[in-house]
């Protein structure tokens, strides 16, 4: 038995460097893109209070990018791969498809769909959660009430690697947010 | 100490004891045999009825302190806390994880000396595991999209394992906990669900895990754990089943919009029930009278269920609902008979708790009995003529109940008489 319980406590131990370790990789050494956001403010139970972020990229019009045909199969729960154009100012949605691309020269993030009606479909990358600092809450309200009044550039950098993104920080006209 | 055991109040341990050294004494018993029947109890050598209370008394508030750390740590984490840099903490969290695993193991297994203690370390490792996850899910702002449902299901895969490594009842009662709310976070992300098929996913989960349960009884290896299994599934079942007894649960409108595919999770686990009660039914045929009804019973709720989701899909299933059905009221039969199941569970679970000499079981039955009445009592106010009929009537059947069990005691009395004096 103690063999057994110290192989269990060492896989436990290795699930969670590994996933860190994964994650610094990403944030170090893959390709960044930037993501047009638009924040709201909810809570997560185990995580803490965190920003709601979407982007301009979760909501896509299939007649307005490649993808595979027929579109039916592009349904609510379904996997999909979305190719970026990396161009400036913002990343843009250059095809979304069934199977991760083969061409890997354009970064791609794997999504699933949240929600599907005629031509448009809303995906969800993992990126949709910023986390905050409680003691920020406040401070937070007060940036975003003000960014319902004067709308500025939010943005976010997001390093990709093998259809995974992680959020590097989020840019407020450029400059980026303190926490 | 297995459940099954007789109760184990102060009084039954002190005449034990008394009387297994006068069997000893007798010769009827030899050392090893009367060993083994006080260890049976919890009485091992060096241990008093005193101690035996104490040790539990010590596990309790030993448990209740880990899980309020462990709950603080969470929060702790939630807070989000600047001061220290987020890989600082994470290592910070590893270093003590790793500590209460080592001290816990070391106490409970290594020395010995604090069992009780060691195993709630234990358990707050688990704990701190799933503390840390978080942090690197924190960490990297991975939450969303379907983050925190995986989060939860990596805790429980890490703990799963370990019930069955220290044979632990509180890391099965962990990890079941866990796995439970995966399934609810998953059929809350994937489906715009109603409370409908939450309860019956809850349903046949309480089934599944009650009939798990009756198997590890079997299995002396795993017998320890079986405690978490049957009674978290007995909890579900319960809870469904009282679900199951408003009136409002019963409305179609809120299940025509539901396409097959939400139906995936409940179908399956009510499938895997119904397949464990007819497995238990095979296997238990044989032993104990009790275990047989148990088994029909299971069975029976299993099928019911499947045959309620199965009659509901085909009917309105595809989404569109007759225009009548909004304006058609529940049919009071439909009520009557889902309380007439709730109580039925009640009779049956209190029988059980009288046969096997658990009074925990028939506690649940007479608790859930209560919350049942006072809810139907508050339910029917408005219409105090149809609840009053329906109070009587169901008061009038337990009655015949009663009257019925007391013949055939009597009559079993009789023939047990008859049988001696011949």
């Amino acid at each position: 038995m103690r063999r057994l319980f110290y192989v269990v406590v060492a896989l436990q131990m290795l699930f969670l460097l590994g996933e860190a370790g994964r994650a610094q990789l990403i944030l170090m050494r893959s390709p960044v893109v930037t993501l047009k956001v638009v924040p709201v403010d909810p809570r997560s139970l185990f995580m803490g209070n965190y920003m709601a972020l979407a982007y301009d990229i979760s909501t896509i019009d299939l007649h307005a990018v490649s993808y595979a045909e027929p579109d039916e199969r592009y349904r609510s729960g379904s996997i999909v791969y979305v190719q970026l154009d990396t161009n400036e100012p913002y990343a843009s949605v250059r095809s979304v498809l069934l199977s991760p691309p083969l061409e890997e020269d354009l970064p791609y993030l794997r999504g699933r769909i949240v929600y599907r009606d005629d031509h448009s479909i809303r995906v969800e990358y993992g990126l949709e959660r910023y986390f905050i600092p409680e003691t920020k809450q406040e401070e937070v309200n007060k940036l975003q009430w003000g960014w319902r009044e004067r709308r500025p550039e939010i943005t976010a950098e997001v390093a990709i690697k093998d259809g995974k993104g992680l959020i590097r920080r989020i840019l407020v006209d450029g400059k980026p947010l303190g926490f | 100490m297995s459940e099954s055991s007789a109760p184990e109040d102060a009084s039954f341990l002190e005449r034990l004891r008394k009387d297994v050294e006068d069997w000893q004494k007798e010769g009827l018993v030899h050392p090893d045999q009367a060993q083994a029947i006080l260890a049976r109890y919890g009485l091992v050598p060096g241990e008093t009825v005193r101690t035996l209370h104490r040790s539990k008394l010590v596990s309790i508030i030993a448990v209740l302190g880990v899980i309020l750390v462990g709950v603080g740590v969470i929060l702790l984490i939630g807070a989000n806390w600047q001061h220290i840099s987020k890989l600082s903490r994470l290592a910070l969290l590893i270093l003590v994880t790793a500590a209460s695993y080592a001290a816990g193991y070391r106490m409970a297994y290594d020395s010995q000396k604090y069992p009780k203690v060691g195993m709630a370390l234990l358990l707050l490792g688990s704990l701190l595991w799933g503390a840390s996850i978080f942090l690197i899910g924190q960490m990297y702002h991975s939450g969303g999209g379907g983050g925190e449902v995986k989060a939860v299901l990596y805790w429980f895969i890490g703990v799963f394992p370990l019930a069955y490594v220290l044979l632990s009842p509180l890391h099965l009662a962990l990890s079941l906990v866990l796995g439970s709310i995966w399934l609810l976070m998953v059929m809350s992300r994937n489906y715009e669900v109603g409370s409908q098929m939450y309860i019956f996913l809850v349903f046949g989960l309480g089934i599944l895990l009650y009939a798990i349960g009756r198997f590890h009884a079997m299995w002396q290896a795993v017998r320890r754990i079986e405690i978490p299994y049957r009674w978290l599934g007995l909890i579900y079942l319960l809870a469904a089943l009282y679900a199951f007894s408003f009136r409002g649960f019963w409305r179609p409108e809120y299940w025509a919009t539901y396409d097959g595919a939400r139906w995936v999770w409940p179908g399956v686990l009510l499938a895997a029930g119904m397949a464990a009660a007819i497995g238990l039914l095979i296997t238990q045929a044989r032993r104990e009278r009790a275990a047989v009804y148990e088994a029909l019973a299971l069975a029976f709720l299993a099928v019911l269920g499947g045959a309620i989701v199965a009659m509901w899909f085909t009917r309105f299933g595809s989404g569109k609902l007759p225009e009548e059905v909004y304006s058609t009221p529940v049919p009071l039969w439909i009520m009557a008979l889902s309380n007439l199941l709730l109580l039925l569970a009640e009779i049956g679970l209190i029988a059980l708790g009288w046969f096997r000499n658990q009074p925990g079981l028939a506690n649940l039955g007479i608790f859930v009995f209560f919350v049942q009445v006072l809810t139907r009592y508050f339910d029917l106010l408005g219409g105090m003529l149809s609840g009053g009929l329906m109070f009587i009537g169901a008061g009038l059947l337990l009655v015949l109940g009663g009257v019925f069990l007391e013949r055939s005691r009597r009559r079993l009395l009789d023939a047990m008489a008859q049988r001696r004096s011949a």
